[in-house]
């Protein structure tokens, strides 16, 4: 038996190491029954939704769907919100993969209303701006052409700092950003570096509004075709990964930071709390945005995440 | 398998079945032989992302673009220009050809508008003053081919998206190549006319050459247009297929009122069958690469020529060059580009190529591989506007092509030709 | 029997034509929507410092129509690229009969993927696919690909009928081949006089 694993990255990204440990885990606790193969980008295609497609047709059976699934499951936009998670990232991995948010029933409704399930939660590490001014206040945001994916939702929570936001294709960012169309950008930090968006950038700010969050997704008629046997494994093998998906992706960012820094003379910003929540305030209506857009699937999925995270900030 | 797959689709070329059809059963075949584990569903979804994406809008936009310029003024302007300042030199007419579809290369991204605007009035004039027909053609369809590497180019514009370079790079780096092979072509020309012992016309005045120059102005404003806001930051390469549009259409409809608002229909209609014709190729062409890609197809061909190459610079250029070579001879070049690209992207990384260089070599053959048979979208444009036998239009192309590849040894060579004007813009 | 076959070429030259008028506003109308769209999205960005929301989408929605209903309209004026250089070698019946059989072999083909891209419809539209910018439901955009692939399966199915039943060969249904061996008379183009005989 093969599961064939499609993901958003290429090798040696935190999806590509993640699936390597899935697929040792797999295959041992299996007495290798059941074999389980990497699909990096491009070889499933190189538009994200020829992914989708692939795992909800059934073609491939489990993959990752990040910032672009929104058009696949409206309601994931969720993880796209800013400042309804933790500030320590570690807490927000377990909470993301608390049985009260991941198996609560509109979670769980929405991905199988689109022939899916939703396996586990895995952020990837903090969203990074990037600007060619210092951005330490919404003032200073003010007016900033700030790059966001083609997305209603960021867009709103951009122009809710009081940004100009802009969006402009993946592949045309660099020299938008070289040639100042754009004068600012959002990533992850791997993509910053990877994409070497920081060449074109004279300040990284850390505001920590949102990490990025790719969800592992399964086809749901080949996930109800299982034994129970390898329901149960797929559940214990997630709940391991959780902390070393969390370890996996501290220790790539803070290389990829490192060689941000090495090769670069971008400077960087860490905002404080009261920095923070300037911004934290601003983000808050954007909630509406999003329940407005998705629905009340959407409205009970935010719910549910918000009591976790306050449950799990309060045991702390 | 892969000599049946390639045998099938072999002989549905040669009996003259539509170029999509050889490209989907060869897909089909490899998804039912199981060659890869992807089935027809599949096939269908590689086929609308494939064509669905933003950065191919410049390749309707830039022939729409060309289209309607090519219907008004813009073209003969060009061509009045260059005539006052070239027709008395030996081999003047040809060189004005070349040159003019150079020039024409700049205010368009397409290589096959560049064909009918370029050509339709030179090939009469050349053949008046004794060229034969077969050099005229070869030399329309040649020179034409200069306006890939002439910025703005759609063949750049999808080699950065895809290899993820600089757009802006790539056409600063089309230029100097360009204008090597332009000088190659007119020696050429010069050479051919001294033997057939042409005469050449008689020098323009200078009045004369100012009002061609004054007549070209607006037109010539196009490349300082489009290249020029690129470069400023006021728009991307893609959005700039969009702003040539706008200026053709200010150009032709509103200051030179040649075009009228009731052409565009028509206009809007040829220049969107010309783009579907060449996008169901990118479309089907993407559902064939990645089922060859999920078959394993590029490490079986590719893994042994690139273990020869080990880290020699210039044996994997050369090895890039004859693929493309290859694979424009038989498809149409923004197919090629799409399909073999993601390809080589890691020969590129471990060899340590500059992207940009590579992007000048590869779109160079994509312009060669327009104008060399089997398959041309150039021949093919030709045929269709000179209504000549595909024969005829081949025939006098072996000492174009041969120059071309001569141009891609001297590029290959000697990078800087194409790396040293965007060295001046990245210091 | 002679009449027959006139009434039904008849028949289906209507009905061709009906489709055509469609295909024409369909593909010119994406290209000059597309023109426009960007256009403004760029000035909105210089002027207004604000593009249109969604540009990027509606324009990959308007290439995929233009494509796959293009597909079609090519098909009607035979301008699928391809490979003649054999096919010109041939005449009479032997080209007829290589014709015909291209012309069954590619109507299969277009009505095989009309209907998997109809299959593919269906599953987009039970999944609820909708684009990511603006939430456009993408069956409808969609769409396009079984109704292109199926228009241009007919219309090869019409050149194979109009070979079988009327002398002369045909490229498509309505334009019969005449130029290939024929003098010529200048570029389209630039409607220059050519004084080559
Ligand atoms: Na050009
Ligand atoms: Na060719």
């Amino acid at each position: 038996e093969t599961w064939r694993i499609g993901l958003e990255e290429i090798e040696g990204s935190v999806q590509h190491r993640y699936a390597e440990r899935f697929k040792e885990l797999v295959e041992k606790k299996s007495d290798d029954e059941i074999n389980v193969q990497l699909l990096p980008y491009g070889t499933w295609g190189s538009t994200y939704s020829a992914l989708y497609d692939a795992i909800q047709g059934g073609a491939i059976q489990l993959g990752f769907g990040s910032g672009f699934l929104g058009g696949t499951v409206p309601e994931s936009q969720l993880l796209n919100l800013n400042y309804i998670m933790p500030d320590d990232q570690w807490l927000t991995a377990k909470v993301l993969n608390s049985d009260a948010f991941l198996k609560s029933e509109p979670w769980r409704q929405a991905f199988r209303a689109r022939d899916l399930v939703a396996l586990a939660e895995l952020p990837e590490g903090n969203q990074a701006w990037t600007a060619n001014k210092a951005v330490r206040t919404p003032a200073d945001m003010k007016g900033l052409n700030i790059r966001v994916m083609d997305n209603s939702l960021l867009r709103a929570t951009y122009r809710a700092y009081g940004a100009s936001p802009t969006s402009i294709a993946y592949g045309e960012l660099y020299s938008a950003l070289q040639q100042g169309q754009a004068e600012g950008n959002i990533q992850p930090i791997f993509a910053h570096e990877e994409m070497g968006f920081y060449e074109v950038q004279d300040y990284m700010i850390f505001a920590g509004q949102s990490q990025f969050v790719a969800t592992l997704i399964g086809n749901a008629d080949w996930y109800d075709g299982l034994s129970d046997d390898q329901r149960a494994m797929i559940d214990a093998v997630t709940k391991k990964l959780v902390r070393e998906g969390h370890d996996i992706q501290t220790r790539f960012n803070k290389k990829r930071l490192k060689a941000i820094r090495s090769k670069s003379d971008i400077e960087i910003i860490e905002l404080d709390d009261a920095q923070r929540d300037a911004f934290r305030e601003l983000a808050r209506p954007v909630r509406e945005t999003y329940i407005e857009e998705v629905g009340e699937r959407g409205e009970q999925s935010l719910n549910t995440l918000l009591d976790a995270v306050k449950k799990a900030d309060g045991k702390q | 398998m892969l000599i049946v797959l390639a045998l099938i689709m072999l002989v549905l070329l040669l009996l003259g079945y539509p170029m999509m059809v050889p490209l989907a059963v060869g897909t089909l075949f490899m998804m039912f032989t199981g060659m890869t584990f992807f089935g027809p569903d599949q096939a269908v979804t590689w086929m609308v992302t494939g064509v669905g994406s933003w950065v191919l809008a410049a390749v309707p936009m830039f022939i729409f673009a060309a289209d309607i310029l090519t219907k008004g003024h813009t073209a003969n302007r060009l061509l009045d220009l260059v005539d006052a300042f070239s027709r008395h030199w030996r081999g003047g007419l040809p060189i004005t050809t070349a040159a003019a579809c150079a020039m024409f290369g700049a205010v368009s991204g397409s290589t096959q508008a560049t064909v009918v605007a370029m050509g339709g009035p030179m090939r009469p004039r050349l053949l008046a003053k004794g060229y034969p027909d077969s050099f005229a053609l070869a030399l329309i369809i040649n020179a034409s081919d200069i306006a890939l590497l002439i910025p703005p180019s759609i063949g750049f514009i999808v080699y950065g998206v895809v290899m993820k370079t600089s757009i802006g790079d790539l056409f600063l780096a089309g230029i100097l190549p360009g204008i090597l092979i332009l000088m190659m072509f007119a020696t050429y020309c010069w050479l051919g006319a001294r033997a057939k012992g042409i005469e050449p016309e008689s020098r323009a005045s200078w009045p004369d050459r100012l009002r061609a120059l004054r007549r070209a102005i607006l037109p010539l404003g196009f490349p300082v247009l489009v290249v020029g806001g690129i470069y400023g930051g006021l728009f991307s390469a893609v959005e700039a297929s969009a702003v040539a549009v706008a200026y053709a259409l200010l150009l032709e409809v509103v200051i030179y009122r040649k075009v009228s608002i009731r052409d565009l229909g028509g206009l809007a209609l040829s220049s969107g069958m010309i783009t579907a014709v060449v996008f169901i190729l990118v479309a089907i062409g993407a559902a064939f690469s990645h089922t060859l890609g999920t078959a394993g197809v590029p490490e079986k061909l590719l893994g042994p020529a690139i273990d020869a190459i080990g880290d020699s610079q210039t044996a994997a250029l050369a090895l890039i060059a004859v693929a493309f070579f290859v694979g424009c001879m038989f498809v149409d070049p923004i197919v090629v580009i799409l399909i073999l690209v993601p390809i080589f992207k890691p020969l590129v990384e471990s060899a340590g190529l500059d992207p940009v260089h590579v992007g000048v070599i590869v779109t160079l053959q994509a312009a060669i591989g327009s104008a060399t048979p089997p398959f041309g979208c150039d021949i093919f444009t030709a045929i269709a506007v000179f209504r000549r036998p595909y024969l005829e239009v081949i025939r006098g192309t072996p000492p174009f092509i041969l120059m071309l590849l001569l141009a891609t040894v001297v590029l290959i060579l000697f990078p800087q030709i194409s790396l040293w004007l965007p060295s001046l813009g990245n210091p | 029997m002679k009449f027959a076959i006139k009434g039904v070429l008849a028949a289906l030259a209507v009905l061709d034509r009906a489709i055509g008028v469609i295909e024409r506003l369909i593909i010119g109308g994406t290209m000059l929507a597309m023109a426009l769209l960007m256009s403004a999205h760029v000035v909105g960005q210089l002027l207004f410092d604000r593009g249109i929301p969604g540009t990027y989408e509606v324009t990959e929605m308007l290439i995929v129509v233009m494509t796959f209903v293009g597909v079609s309209y090519a098909a009607r004026h035979a301008r699928h690229i391809r490979m003649s250089a054999l096919y010109e070698q041939l005449h009479g019946g032997a080209r007829k009969a290589l014709l015909m059989l291209i012309c069954v072999g590619t109507a299969t083909l277009m009505f095989y993927f009309a209907w998997k891209s109809g299959q593919y419809v269906i599953d987009v539209h039970d999944r609820g696919r909708v684009s990511s910018a603006l939430g456009l439901p993408m069956w409808i955009v969609y769409q396009a690909l079984p109704a292109g692939f199926a228009l241009a399966g007919i219309q090869y199915l019409l050149t194979l009928i109009r070979n079988a039943l009327s002398p002369g060969i045909w490229r498509s249904f309505n334009e019969e081949e005449t130029y290939s061996d024929v003098p010529v008379h200048g570029g389209e183009a630039g409607g220059h006089h050519d004084d080559r005989v």
